[in-house]
């Protein structure tokens, strides 16, 4: 996969979260899609691949791990990174479990995230 | 049963004084601990609101929910430490929880949060954050304590508290040294050893093991530039020791100087902290890297977080400073 923009999701149901990634993300020239609402986000996926979808774990009508194994159902080339809160450690280690490529915790600064999203490029130009 | 309280009777009543002190020591180690975690909540909330994070209201719920319950650890052992006053701090920690309740938490548990107008550019969370630090340290527009205000205050409750316990005569060790030509004198108790001290029991330096006192206690040919005129009539020093902390104060409360330390090698749970009342210009006496707060009745440092060679060093500079003022 050679150096072009990547397509990253962001799913989470706190609306802060979508809004300040997505202004953080776009600045490096990568095309970034936010949702609140975790069924609409599959859809979207359903129609349009993504690189990297970054997903909170802990949401209202669809948690984080369902997402992630709907995502790699879809497409196991897709990198899966979960957004973790308070008291959801465990759930990250089992999202770590089933496949997804890192976790960060809240509160974070958009630059750790973008660390991990590099690395994911990284491991995405490999193949 | 009779005969065996007959032989534990006279043991326990020996023991009951210096496990009473003991106690005492532990509790205010304790109640340190909360102070230092709040001290910490109250930094990283701060922190969140000046950098750009990205959080969500459950991390400002969480931050708040545990100050709470830090705060109340600290009220619970401050009454335990001196009980009188205490339903003073309990009526105000109350009214404290119940202001977060209704000006944070309640509003964190709404399912939207929208601005407060159109012209707020501030985002909801941030600005909820933003209502939790001032709670936490102001300012507040009209005079309504903080709970760093509380905090404080409730210092001021324990030290000068403590400053009246008087240990029983009997139950220390005596310890007179000369340190770079000053005479002291130190009144001691083991922490860890259950051992009953007969009479006043004279200690020489190496029969202490506690590295807190033995940094304090090492030669320094460091000049002292104190003046201690006012202060020459105080000649005794308390000190509660065992091997990895000490705990130092003087046993007159209208010149209260507290020193506790631990010194284990553990970066995260080594401190030393130190109070002085106002006649003494703590500030004046610390060695740099020192977070200090002034309360109503004097001034409190705090140093955490720092590699031992430097904390080791910070003791030896305090002990030139700090025991010269009642030399």
């Amino acid at each position: 996969m050679e150096n072009r923009q990547l397509r990253i999701m962001v799913i989470d149901d706190e609306q802060i979260v979508g809004k300040r990634l997505k202004s953080a993300l776009e600045k490096t020239g990568d095309i970034i899609e936010t949702f609140e609402d975790g069924v609409k986000a599959l859809e979207r996926l359903n129609n349009h691949p993504f690189d990297i979808v970054v997903t909170d774990i802990r949401m209202d009508e669809i948690d984080g791990i369902e997402i992630l194994e709907k995502v790699l159902a879809k497409s196991n080339q897709t990198k899966v990174i979960m957004i973790t809160g308070y008291a959801t450690v465990e759930m990250a280690r089992e999202a770590l479990a089933k496949g997804a490529f890192d976790f960060i915790a809240k509160p974070f600064k958009p630059n750790d995230l973008r660390a991990i999203i590099d690395k994911a490029a990284k491991e995405l130009r490999k193949n | 049963m009779k005969l065996l309280n007959n032989i534990l009777n006279p043991f326990i009543r020996k023991e009951k004084p210096i496990i009473e002190a003991r106690i005492k020591v532990l509790r205010f180690r304790k109640f340190l601990e909360n102070a230092r975690t709040l001290m910490d909540l109250i930094e990283d909330g701060k922190e969140k609101l000046k950098e750009e994070y990205i959080l969500d209201r459950s991390y400002i719920s969480s931050l708040v929910d545990k100050v709470i319950e830090n705060v109340r650890m600290l009220v619970f052992n401050a009454c335990m430490l001196v009980p009188e006053g205490g339903e003073i701090l309990y009526k105000e920690f109350d009214e404290h929880k119940i202001l977060a309740q209704k000006d944070i938490l309640n509003i964190i548990s709404e399912k939207s949060i929208s601005p407060k107008d159109k012209n707020e550019s501030e985002e909801p969370e941030y600005r909820l954050l933003r209502n939790a630090v001032t709670w936490m340290i102001g300012p507040f527009s009209k005079l309504r304590p903080t709970v760093m205000d509380f905090i404080k205050q409730t210092f001021d409750h324990v030290i000068f508290g403590l400053s009246k316990f008087v240990y029983p005569q009997g139950i220390v060790s005596q310890l007179d040294l000369n340190k770079s030509g000053n005479d002291y004198h130190l009144d001691i108790i083991q922490l860890e050893e259950n051992i009953i001290l007969k009479n006043r029991k004279k200690l020489a330096i190496n029969d202490i093991q506690c590295r807190p006192l033995g940094f304090m206690l090492m030669d320094n040919e460091k000049s002292m530039n104190i003046d201690t005129k006012s202060l020459s009539n105080q000649k005794n020093w308390f000190a509660a020791v065992s091997r990895d902390y000490l705990s130092l104060s003087t046993k007159n409360p209208q010149n209260i100087i507290l020193l506790d330390a631990q010194l284990s090698g553990f970066v995260d749970s080594d401190f030393i902290f130190i109070f002085a009342n106002k006649s003494i210009t703590l500030e004046n006496l610390l060695p740099k890297g020192f977070r200090v707060e002034k309360t109503n009745l004097g001034t409190m440092a705090w140093n955490y977080d720092t590699p031992k060679n430097i904390m080791e060093n910070h003791l030896a500079y305090l002990s030139q400073k700090i025991l010269k003022l009642y030399n």
